[in-house]
């Protein structure tokens, strides 16, 4: 026959549910007052604790909020997106693009010295992995993505596998990648998210690090002085993250999403 | 939604859990603005997955376990790790205090709790989860669930009140 800690050690082993169907049934209960009172009482204190946690006000007009959403996210990203945890903003698709116009002369530039030098069969050596002075490049991001009113012409992210996003940045709701040409020669070069994040919007751009020169040589986001921006590196280095905020003050997205941490 | 009905619409879904999910999403991110992005992640990521609920039965169940993923997700290790209930003790019973299950009392005895213990008693009282479930979500071993659950309760009962008020009381 169960003696009393028996009963109890296997009772508090059930879940809440199977408890109380067990509870009635259970023989030593109907010959132990201890066990009864305790029986009761747990089951009283699990009730009334489970009722309080879910006193709980919920804010008004949230179901409006969350079809709304839906319903942009659904008319606005292929379903398909909709499986990965997270992934609920506009598309990139739906911003203004406007004509390419920033790297013409770096193409240009490019191939007239290609040509110069008679070699222009260097050309797939050197379409392979140029390089990107960092500084200059972040500046002249900043002209490209510093505003939700413009936008560089963008192509397919294909071939950019940036699904090793990092922790933080999981918590942004991050729109389809798109690719940017930082060249014209090897095809998209950087990553870039439209993202959303509670009252934050913006733009990320991910670059492979290896293709940079002096790059932010950190991996804690580092604020750009006078920018609404910052920069640094993944955690395994594969990456270099260039965030501009479009809405809502950045040192507060930097507190949300790494505890302040630049 | 009705039970049994072939494949429920998302505003169906939304209008009949939504009070829930923000339930439960607030008491694991204890902040109405947390909460109301978990809430909003986890309805868009259920309206992807749609077909994969096969009983509407069990869409409440099912809704909290994106919750809890996606609040998972975004814990950094330090907070996930180990760290003493004793570390929590400031909440000791108030002789004045004479509701035991004021849920303002309740949230703030929570929210003094380390996730290693929170999100079990979460997953217990929210979820209904049985202790290897639990086990299984927080990859913790089964012994560990236990002992983190029965700590946690122990809190709960020591914030809320004398053992005998809130319901347990020693074995003999």
């Amino acid at each position: 026959m169960d003696n009393c800690v028996q009963v109890r050690a296997r009772l508090q082993l059930l879940t809440l549910a199977e408890f109380a169907a067990v509870n009635a049934q259970e023989v030593h209960l109907q010959s132990c007052a201890d066990c009864r009172q305790w029986s009761a009482r747990a089951l009283q204190f699990d009730a009334e604790v489970r009722s309080a946690l879910n006193d709980v006000p919920v804010p008004a007009g949230l179901e409006a909020r969350l079809l709304a959403a839906i319903e942009q996210a659904t008319t606005e990203v292929a379903p398909q997106d909709l499986s990965a945890p997270g992934l609920a903003v506009p598309s990139l698709q739906s911003v203004p693009v406007r004509p390419k116009r920033f790297w013409v002369w770096r193409t240009a530039v490019a191939v007239a010295l290609l040509l110069a030098l008679g070699g222009w069969w260097f050309l797939p050596t050197a379409a392979i992995a140029p390089a990107f002075e960092f500084a200059e490049l972040q500046g002249s991001l900043q002209e490209e993505f510093s505003s939700s009113e413009v936008a560089p012409q963008l192509t397919s992210a294909e071939g950019l596998d940036c699904t090793s996003i990092e922790r933080e940045l999981a918590r942004l709701r991050l729109a389809n990648p798109r690719g940017l040409e930082l060249d014209n020669i090897t095809g998209a070069d950087a990553a870039v998210y439209e993202f959303k994040f509670k009252r934050w919007t913006g733009v990320l751009v991910a670059i492979p690090t290896q293709r940079l020169t002096g790059g932010p040589n950190t991996k804690v986001p580092t604020h750009v002085s006078h920018q609404r921006s910052f920069a640094w590196q993944s955690q395994n280095d594969e990456w270099t993250y260039l965030c501009y905020v479009h809405s809502g003050p950045e040192a507060g997205l930097l507190q949300s999403l790494f505890g302040g941490l630049a | 939604m009705e039970h049994g009905s072939p494949k429920p619409t998302a505003a169906a879904l939304v209008h009949e859990q939504y009070q829930a999910v923000y339930r439960f999403a607030y008491r694991l991110s204890r902040s109405p603005s947390d909460a109301e992005d978990l809430t909003q992640q986890t309805f868009l990521v259920a309206c992807g997955k749609l077909d994969d609920l096969r009983e509407l039965d069990r869409a409440r169940s099912w809704l909290f376990t994106i919750v809890r993923n996606l609040y998972l997700r975004t814990r950094r290790p330090a907070e996930m790790s180990a760290v003493s209930i004793e570390d929590t003790g400031e909440l000791a019973a108030d002789p004045d205090w004479e509701s035991p299950f004021d849920s303002e009392r309740l949230a703030m005895a929570l929210d003094e709790l380390p996730d290693v213990y929170r999100l079990p008693l979460l997953l217990y009282y929210f979820e209904d989860l049985p202790y290897k479930e639990i086990s299984n979500v927080l990859g913790v071993p089964m012994g560990t669930v236990m002992s983190r659950l029965a700590r946690g309760k122990e809190h709960l009962r020591n914030t809320l009140g004398s053992p005998e008020q809130a319901g347990y009381v020693d074995l003999p």
